[in-house]
């Protein structure tokens, strides 16, 4: 009777205690890991900036469906003053589905004014007038567009081909350096 | 008396159960107390290290910052971003370097100081070639990080240009790139080499165009043959070349020059004879009487196994290396061929390797001429210009016949016509010189690129 008794016992104080050995364990796993992976808000805010510049960058107004498959977004920013705007902007619009709902964005370039000047802004408008964080981000561009060859096709027996350097060869377009800037309001 | 024993062995028994739960209580209290003063302690680490991480974030994100700015200048964002500078400068240059060509000893730092400035430097008044260069890159980057306590120092050193083959010119230099937070006083500092290698293909050659023939791209010709053999006829005389009219009577024929740029082509010699002469050329098919062609002054080709249908559509090349029907020897040659190619590979191309037998880019836009034959040497074939090609030379053929052998230089038959003799010489003033001009089509060129006509034209 007194061994079951204490067999009893021992298993009540295991059956209590062993839960709390796990529980201390398992959070201080928890804080551990914690403490190495959690960003702030500003870090993830920033790193989601970089991000988004990034994507965009790499888009062509083509996959917009708004452009020459052989723009880049550079080259809507190079002529944005002039006639490319809706395209830039169009383009951007690749930012709504990058940019969390519960933040907003404003995508802007630096002009040859040394003024920055807005491209897009989307997202969650109240934000702009109240937000816990603003951060940006920013790149710098140059680019040169590929030459182009155009090879000739025979020439008629009779005539002489109009071969020169203008018709035959487009030489690299240069483009930039703009400077292009994103702010995240979250 | 027994059952006192028993009764106080009982309760001695009661009592050790009753401390034995004792015991384990306090124990377990106690490691209770043990865990939960543990947990408090790691709680506090916690919150006490999470206060510090938001402490230092400001100078976590500067290092992010910093990082930033310095991908801007790692080799393989930077490589991309100098190519376009550089790319453009020399392309810009190559076109300035017409009117005035640049030094050859100081080609690279010119080639850089464009680039980065966007001037010509060696010129005076430094006339602007591009809008913006390397230095608005500089200028940009460094104001952007200025405005965050952020200074980055860039240094160019150790340039030079060289030919890498043919068709390439390599651009190497090297960078430095130091990138200081005044805030956290942290230094980032990088040197790398890079090299750059930027097609010419494309590029206007600027000695043909300084000498004023045509300004032509360089775009390396294709292997394909450009001269097919249609055919060896029985006999021939002389040569030419013009769009072929299948003639079976002299009936209709009209007698303007318009035919003398056409060559007659029929299977009946009595025709062949009395109206073979309103045409530049004649060519006689499956007829065995072919000899009877010896009594007309133009060019003419005998095959007796062809027939006129078997004579192409497209203008044709007659060539005999013998202008008489009675001469006979195992030297003797007399071809139909199709050149069209050809004429359009000189018309609108092309450059062709010349190893150690011409100029190479580099020596073409310094005008480093007469220099070192180089390995990479090319060559372009050119003839006269339009103009010239398209005048009717007199009673000769519509293009061609402007070759013949009065004129000093080189010539190689059939092919489009020079203007003048210089583009054909090696040199006008020195005929006899080694030093090739890059314009010509003498015959040890067309070989070079054709082959030799009687044993190694390509079919």
């Amino acid at each position: 009777m007194v061994r079951k008794e204490k067999g009893f016992i021992f298993t009540t104080d295991a059956f209590l205690a062993l839960p709390l050995i796990i529980l201390a364990i398992s959070s201080f796993l928890a804080f551990s890991i914690s403490l190495r992976d959690n960003l702030t808000i500003q870090e993830y805010t920033y790193r989601m900036a970089k991000d988004s510049l990034n994507v965009l960058i790499d888009s062509t107004p083509y996959q917009a469906g708004v452009g020459d498959s052989n723009l880049t977004f550079a080259y809507l920013i190079a002529n944005y003053s002039s006639n490319d705007l809706n395209s830039a902007n169009q383009t951007a619009a690749i930012l709504d589905n990058i940019i969390p709902q519960n933040a907003a964005y404003i995508l802007e370039y630096k002009d040859p004014s040394n003024n920055w000047v807005e491209i897009r802004r989307g997202g969650l408008q109240t934000k702009f007038s109240s937000y816990a964080v603003q951060v940006s981000a920013s790149r710098l561009i140059a680019e040169l567009s590929p030459p182009q060859l155009t090879p000739f096709a025979s020439c008629a027996s009779e005539l002489v081909c109009t071969a020169n350097v203008q018709s035959q060869y487009k030489q690299g377009k240069l483009v930039g350096p703009i400077l292009l800037r994103i702010r995240i309001f979250v | 008396m027994k059952t006192n024993i028993k009764q106080k062995i009982k309760a001695s028994r009661k009592d050790s159960v009753k401390l034995s739960k004792s015991k384990k209580g306090f124990i377990f209290t106690i490691l209770t107390l043990v865990i939960i003063v543990f947990m408090i302690i790691e709680l506090n680490i916690y919150l006490r290290t999470y206060e510090l991480k938001l402490a230092k974030e400001p100078d976590s994100l500067r290092l992010q910052v910093m990082q930033d700015f310095m991908r801007a200048y790692s080799p393989s964002k930077f490589n991309d971003t100098a190519y376009s500078y550089i790319y453009s400068a020399l392309y810009k240059l190559n076109d300035d370097s017409v009117k005035n060509p640049p030094n050859s000893s100081t080609l690279a730092d010119l080639v850089w100081n464009i680039s980065y400035t966007g001037k010509r430097t060696d010129l005076a008044g430094q006339p602007v070639l591009l809008s913006s260069g390397l230095m608005s890159y500089d200028s940009n980057l460094s104001a952007l990080a200025k405005s965050m306590g952020i200074e980055i120092t860039t240094l160019y050193y150790n340039k030079s240009i060289s030919q890498a083959d043919y068709w390439t010119v390599q651009y190497n230099f090297s960078m430095n790139v130091s990138i200081y937070d005044t805030i956290s006083h942290a230094r980032v500092n990088s040197s790398f080499p890079i090299s750059l290698n930027i097609s010419i293909i494309g590029f206007e050659d600027p000695w043909l165009a300084r000498m004023n023939f045509t300004n032509r791209s360089i775009i390396p010709a294709s292997g394909d043959p450009k001269a097919k053999l249609i055919a060896t006829g029985q006999a021939g005389r002389g040569w030419f070349y013009g769009q072929p009219v299948i003639v079976t009577s002299c009936n209709n024929i009209g007698f303007g020059t318009e035919n003398k740029t056409r060559i007659m082509v029929t299977d009946n010699d009595d025709v062949a004879l009395d109206c073979g002469t309103l045409f530049g050329a004649v060519v006689l098919v499956q007829n065995s009487y072919y000899y009877r062609l010896n009594d007309i002054d133009i060019p003419s080709f005998a095959n007796t196994s062809m027939t006129l249908q078997d004579v192409p559509s497209e203008p044709i090349l007659i060539v005999s290396d013998s202008d008489s029907y009675t001469e006979t020897g195992s030297s003797n040659y007399h071809y139909l061929i199709n050149v069209t190619d050809l004429r359009n590979m000189i018309e609108c191309g092309t450059y062709i390797k010349r190893p150690n037998n011409n100029y190479d880019y580099l020596s073409r836009l310094t005008n480093s001429i007469p220099g070192t034959l180089s390995e990479y040497g090319i060559e372009t074939f050119v003839s006269g210009t339009s103009d010239k090609i398209k005048q009717i030379m007199g009673d000769k053929s519509f293009i061609d016949r402007y070759f013949n052998a009065s004129q000093p230089g080189d010539v190689y038959k059939g092919l489009l016509g020079c203007s003048q003799p210089l583009i054909c010489n090696y040199d006008i003033n020195n005929p006899g010189s080694n030093v090739p001009y890059p314009t010509r089509l003498d015959p040890n060129s067309a070989r070079f690129y054709l082959g030799w006509l009687n044993d190694s034209m390509r079919k």
